[in-house]
């Protein structure tokens, strides 16, 4: 399981990430994360909304209220421009981090 | 209601969609979205052969505790929170204003016809025993409104909002409710002169002299001490809800 500030870090990215595979609703976000984490990453899923909402007024994301297919309304969200930016932004830090905890692990022999 | 009637999953959204609304932190437009999260979550669980009722209650469970949501939608929609504050703020001074200016109304006139009509005089007694009892009137006041106040909007605060809410619906009782809350205050004001232009002209100019000392004394003696406790409350209450670190 994630820690609480790394969760909090991650929802951004995530979503953004999920969003680039297409729009999609808040309670299939969750789900789409949770199946592609194997479960490790799960969030409180009322907390999502507001991250979403924060990223709308950022205009990371663009949402729209549709009827979904079980006749009942939707909130879908799709990425904007911004978004994409702020996507590839997220990658570069992300992957700094990756990358120098990485060779740190790989090459320093662990202190016992 | 008389047997235990069969879970109504409808039902029991709605209630948890109307618990959830009680608070400012959420916009109509959340609840929507919330309570289509919380269809497709306690669908999804059902169809993995759970009950309607046990379907309900993950889906809630896993869509997060109401204090905590409200939070963190409070971030959000910061503006609307701010704007019920201010209101309860509105309503709260008020029920202050309307409390105090019966009690200072009743207490006044009742003391100084009171006096007058034992045939008490008030240059030969000075102003010791009118000063105190004004004072005691108008901590005893002041100790009421707090009360009232602890009472309407912390014990009470959810059911009153509800009521006000339902009040308000309806044209014609906004309308009402419109008149009442501004002719009350207006009448109380009226009595006041009147009682006010009565004074004056049963009380000698003496007697008058030693009343307005006696009136502002004590308003200065109560005003020092509700000051003090106002004060205190404030800071304490805002100590306990203000936390450090929260944006």
């Amino acid at each position: 399981m994630l820690s609480k500030d790394l969760v909090a870090a991650s929802t951004v990215p995530l979503v953004l990430s999920v969003l680039t595979q297409g729009e999609s609703y808040g309670y299939e976000l969750i789900q789409r994360v949770r199946e592609l984490s194997g479960n490790r990453i799960a969030w409180t899923e009322g907390m999502l909304y507001p991250v979403l909402h924060w990223m709308e007024n950022e205009d990371l994301v663009e949402s729209e209220w549709r009827e979904a297919e079980t006749g009942r309304k939707r909130k879908y969200y799709r990425l904007r421009k911004q978004g994409r930016k702020a996507l590839l932004d997220e990658q570069q830090q992300w992957l700094t981090v990756h990358e120098t905890l990485t060779k740190l692990w790989k090459t320093q022999p662990r202190s016992t | 209601m008389e047997n235990p009637t069969p879970f109504d999953l409808n039902h029991a959204i709605q209630q948890w969609r109307e618990n959830l609304g009680q608070s400012p932190a959420f916009r109509g437009e959340n609840l929507n979205e919330l309570e289509s999260h919380l269809c497709d979550s306690t669908a999804a669980w059902q169809t993995r052969g759970l009950s309607a009722e046990e379907a309900f209650m993950v889906a809630v469970n896993r869509i997060g505790k109401g204090g905590a949501l409200e939070s963190e939608f409070g971030k959000v929609n910061g503006t609307a929170v701010w704007l019920d504050r201010f209101f309860w703020m509105l309503i709260g001074y008020q029920v202050w204003a309307l409390i105090s200016g019966i009690i200072g109304l009743i207490t006044r006139n009742a003391l100084f016809f009171g006096l007058n009509g034992t045939g008490y005089d008030f240059k030969a007694h000075g102003n010791t025993l009118t000063v105190t009892l004004l004072t005691l009137a108008y901590l005893a006041g002041f100790a009421c409104n707090l009360a009232l106040c602890w009472w309407l909007f912390y014990r009470k605060g959810q059911r009153f909002g509800r009521w006000l809410g339902r009040l308000l619906h309806s044209r014609t009782t906004w309308l009402l409710t419109y008149g009442a809350l501004y002719l009350l205050p207006l009448s109380i004001l009226l009595i006041g002169w009147g009682t006010q232009a009565l004074l004056f002209k049963s009380f000698s100019r003496e007697k008058l002299g030693e009343i307005a000392f006696s009136l502002s004394l004590s308003s200065v003696i109560s005003g020092l001490i509700t000051t003090a406790v106002l004060v205190g409350l404030t800071l304490f209450l805002a100590r306990k809800r203000l936390r450090v670190g929260q944006s």
